[in-house]
């Protein structure tokens, strides 16, 4: 066999230019168009519908520049090399290895894939916020236990690497998988209502699912599957390479509650504070926090965090740590993944590496874009996502504005004056001097004065914008926001984007990727507005969650496979690095209003169900009209 | 190395009535066909919100497969009959005269290329071109507006030039997109030049287009899917008129494109299908380029073979190049000796003739 090289083509450095600008600003472009819609929607509503300035405009819009820098580069590096990287070994895995070489790689990746994940530490950072005596179970799960809990979503995306593989491989349906995986957790979501501990890790499990389809690991296993799906399966496979990311999403929140129920069993029920810490229940609190010594650390934290929290000095975020953070998460993510593929590839199947220059570039270029993405999420759009989230409240209610607190100094409550209502409420306020000859009153509030000090610390307070305090135009307001914001953020997640490419691609056309988009973004959209009514009217999220996917199980019966892979999947992707942070904003910033316990979870979950709903109903209906079509002519054989 | 003259079908349906070719297949002793996912447009009626354009894309199932040229009249009846293609908004079928090499024991001892392509005298022509991803609905409305049958959109990837520029080549798009229509003969000049305009494909960079000879075809010519305005559809009435007429001769008018211009189109071309294992494609491409070999375009496909025990799969690539007839023996000489009919690339070659073919010049070159 004799190898052909080709002469190399050689391309003057000034023409080479003209090429590659011309194609990044394509690009660029593409991700400006679908970055900016979000944007400017949360400026406008910022600055028109709650008419407050934006802070830090400047840092906000360097940041938002750096995310679309950022999502083209990624993007970039995803299509350039993690994907075919990962298509090419799903191609020669199944020719070159046995049954068992496939168990152990899937294994391998999935479980691999979940310490990679950034989001993991993230969870396991937030242990020390949760109070034992609270929620015991999920005290024990995010700190004792966190290894294990770990290892435990870790085998989840194993085992589902795993089924989804074996499912190409003898042609499974992903009907029977979700019609009995669903109802499991359903099952433990409705034992949760009636069992304290467990409701508290509903929302650890279900977050666990969305956390485990990260931007790196969907795109991947998204490949691979295609790759496999090329090789093996029989005629009629129709599943395309699909619904890896379904069972990825599914099984960890499986193993969460498992794992949570086990250990359930020799844990106490939650308990007051003063219980938790009273001599009577010392052998319950331990059994609990483990040991003394940590009882000890337990109480000291909550004591005097709960003092010094007012005290609090905002730490200056400093652009070289974040960068290293964000260039290291991304390595972090991207690197152990692609160098064990890798290795198994050289390594195990013994072959050489098809464009090798494209896909270390590829590689190279996904962590550049990953980080710079991070940085950008950093200083912007989580910022402006912020500001927004936590002033939208504003427009049903009344809030403070901490950010522009003027500190009076020599103030003398001589100045303060009283007022009174026609029902003889006496309110005190005082006047300030603003201008030449302009004065404005400001309400006086006690504990905002520093008397040994002679300081007063004014806070504006704003809203509620629309109506009476809880008037119902203010609260419709929120809910359109979350709406739009839900689709704007979804129109920019990387994931999304490279799930739509390969569904185009795959149906040649017929699936085209922007309807895709758009579905599933419409999907969210009314998730998000359904997760802020149940966070308004402060509604149990089993009122949300079961009806939706009972609901989402008759569809998933009823409609055609591909869709059913291709919308099932989109679930998993929706929950992305772009969605997350807007919308925890905006959870947090209502919660904070609401009276009752409120977690940013309810959120989440149902930006992952009803996208579903929005592709399988799309599915049907596109399933409909074919059929009618065909039925025209069909009266033949 | 076994020559054999082949009648190489195409045959392209909607997915819903695949089955009835596989099974159709089975029955004329086929053991062995490629299968290759597809497309196709059809007009509908519009929607103000929902489908602006008013077509309708759908998913087609293509078979490639091959019969000797005698039983080419009794398997395309079959198929036709079996598939009930006779009636419109089923699929299409057609076939084209070729020439297949495969490996046999002694691939070493042959004594060159030099077999010639005969072709029959038909009704039909095929054309067929290649274009930038993302342009292909444009092409085919244009075809299915100018009274084509259904077009037959296939994905693929473009590989010439690109892949002997370094790095730089990622920023130029790969990916292809081909469109198949098969159109009465007097016709084919007519529509290839309102696709050169309908597509730019006269511009650089834009793609490619051929034509060849056709020896039998039954085409899907429902390409409104809609609302009934007449108690026929003007596909049934064509296809009556067709019979009567005995032929499509009575059909003839002049497409005319706006700007028609003098074109001039290269000719004495073959069409070369490259079979072959998956990932494999690049290599030998490389080697069929060094011969002379000016570009193809890959697509996957995947090939069923009759086994004990049912049809088994198994993924290959197919490259299609459209080459001069002199640079035939080279090109194919090129590609035994990188290994085409090693068990590695498990390699076929189906030779086909080509009418005349369209591309961006750069005149000043000249």
């Amino acid at each position: 066999m004799s190898s052909n090289k080709q002469e190399k083509l050689k391309i003057p450095l000034k023409q080479s230019l003209m090429m590659l600008l011309g194609f990044c600003k394509d690009k660029l472009k593409e991700q400006l168009v679908s970055v900016l819609p979000v944007v400017i929607y949360l400026i406008l509503f910022q600055s028109m519908i709650l008419g407050m300035p934006i802070y830090e405009a400047g840092v906000i819009s360097v940041g938002i520049g750096l995310v679309i820098l950022g999502l083209a580069f990624f993007l970039e590096g995803l299509f350039l090399g993690i994907m075919p990287l990962g298509e090419i070994l799903g191609i020669k895995l199944p020719l070159k290895s046995g049954l068992f070489t496939i168990i152990a790689f899937s294994f391998i990746l999935g479980f691999g894939a979940t310490y990679a994940e950034p989001s993991i530490a993230i969870l396991k950072a937030n242990g020390s916020f949760v109070k034992p005596w609270e929620a015991p179970l999920l005290f024990v799960m995010l700190n004792q236990k966190a290894e294990y809990l770990v290892a435990f979503v870790g085998i989840g995306v194993g085992i589902a690497v795993i089924a989804g593989m074996l499912r190409f491989m003898k042609s499974i349906s992903l009907k029977p998988f979700i019609l009995i995986v669903i109802p499991l957790l359903l099952l433990f979501t409705v034992w949760g209502v009636f069992d304290q501990n467990l409701l508290y890790i509903t929302g650890l499990a279900w977050d666990c699912g969305a956390v485990t389809t990260g931007p790196v690991t969907v795109p991947l296993v998204l490949a691979l599957g295609i790759g496999i799906c090329r090789t093996v399966g029989g005629e009629d496979s129709d599943s395309m390479g699909f619904g890896v990311v379904t069972l990825a999403s599914a099984f960890p929140i499986l193993a969460v509650y498992i794992f949570g129920a086990a250990l359930n069993m020799s844990l106490p029920e939650p308990m007051s504070q003063t219980d938790f810490f009273s001599d009577a229940n010392h052998a319950k609190a331990l059994q609990i926090v483990g040991t003394e010594e940590r009882f000890e650390a337990v109480k000291q934290q909550f004591t005097e965090a709960a003092l010094s929290a007012s005290d609090k000095v905002e730490e200056a975020i400093n652009l070289v740590n974040v960068a290293s953070d964000k260039f290291f998460e991304a390595a972090k993510a991207i690197l152990p993944l692609t160098i064990f593929i890798l290795l198994v590839f050289v390594v195990l199947l013994r072959e050489k590496l098809p464009k090798k220059d494209e896909i270390f570039l590829g590689i190279f270029i996904s962590i550049l874009g990953m980080g710079l993405f991070g940085i950008g999420m950093e200083y912007g759009l989580s910022k402006i996502g912020t500001q927004v989230g936590s002033r939208l409240p504003a427009s049903f209610s009344a809030i403070e504005l901490s950010d522009s607190q003027e500190t009076m100094h020599n103030f003398d409550k001589a100045i303060v004056q009283k007022s009174i209502t026609p029902e003889g409420e006496v309110n005190e306020f005082f006047f300030k001097k603003e201008g030449e000859n302009k004065y404005s009153q400001i309400p006086f509030v006690e504990k905002n004065y520093d008397e040994p000090k002679k300081i007063y610390r004014y806070i504006p307070q704003i809203g509620p914008i629309f109506g009476k305090n809880g008037g119902s135009g203010g609260y419709l307001i929120v809910i359109l926001f979350a709406f739009i914001m839900g689709f704007g953020a979804t129109l920019a997640e990387p994931a999304l984007n490279a799930l739509g490419m390969k569904v185009e691609e795959l149906s040649v056309g017929t699936f085209k990727k922007t309807t895709l988009i758009y579905a599933v973004a419409f999907g969210v959209g009314l998730g998000i507005a359904l997760g802020a009514v149940k966070i308004i009217w402060n509604i149990q999220i089993f009122w949300m969650l079961v009806p939706s996917y009972l609901i989402l199980l008759v569809l998933t019966a009823i409609s055609d496979e591909q869709y059913v892979n291709i919308g099932w999947d989109s679930a998993g992707v929706t929950t992305g690095p772009v969605t997350v942070p807007l919308v925890l904003a905006m959870g947090l910033g209502l919660g904070a209003r609401v009276e009752g316990v409120v977690e940013g979870f309810g959120i989440l979950s149902m930006a992952s169900a009803c996208p579903i709903l929005a592709v399988l109903l799309m599915g049907i209906s596109a399933s409909r009209k074919a059929k009618k079509m065909h039925n025209a002519t069909n009266g033949g054989r | 190395m076994k020559f054999t003259n082949i009648a190489k079908f195409t045959c392209s349906v909607y997915k819903n009535i695949s089955p009835k070719i596989v099974e159709a297949l089975k029955e004329c002793g086929i053991d062995d066909y490629i299968a290759q996912r597809s497309s196709s447009i059809v007009s509908t009626d519009k929607h103000w919100f929902f489908n602006r354009k008013g077509i309708a894309e759908n998913m087609l199932e293509t078979y490639h497969f091959y019969v000797p040229v005698e039983k080419e009249k009794e398997v395309f009846d079959k198929i036709v009959y079996a598939a009930d293609l006779s009636q419109e908004g089923r699929g299409s079928i057609f076939t084209e005269p070729a020439v297949l090499i495969e490996s046999s024991e002694n691939n070493e001892n042959f004594d060159g290329f030099n077999f010639s392509l005969e072709s029959k005298q038909s009704n039909y022509m095929g054309i067929c071109a290649i274009t930038q991803r993302g342009r292909g609905l444009a092409l085919a409305k244009t075809a299915i507006d100018k009274g084509s049958s259904v077009p037959m959109i296939s994905y693929g990837i473009g590989g010439g030039i690109r892949d002997r520029m370094g790095l730089i080549r990622i920023t130029i798009p790969a990916e292809k997109e081909t469109i198949n229509i098969v159109v009465a003969n007097h016709d084919t000049e007519g529509m290839m030049d309102l696709l050169i305009e309908g597509g730019h494909l006269d511009r650089p960079g834009m793609g490619f287009i051929f034509s060849y000879p056709v020896s039998m075809a039954t085409l899907d010519t429902k390409t409104f899917f809609g609302a009934n305005r007449a108690a026929a559809s003007m596909g049934q009435i064509i296809s009556v008129i067709d019979s009567i007429q005995g032929g499509t001769e009575w059909r003839k008018r002049t497409l005319n494109a706006k700007n028609a211009v003098e074109r001039t189109y290269m000719t004495d071309l073959e069409n070369i299908m490259l079979v072959c294992n998956d990932t494999q494609s690049k290599e030998m491409l490389d080697a069929a380029m060094s011969a002379g070999a000016s570009g193809a375009t890959i697509s996957n496909c995947r090939e069923m073979t009759k086994t004990k025990d049912g049809f088994a799969k198994k993924t290959m690539e197919i490259s299609d190049m459209v080459i001069g007839t002199k640079q035939r023996s080279g090109i194919l000489t090129a590609l035994v000796k990188a290994g085409f009919f090693s068990d590695k690339t498990d390699g076929k070659i189906i030779v086909k003739k080509s009418g005349t073919a369209f591309s961006y010049t750069d005149k000043k070159k000249k």
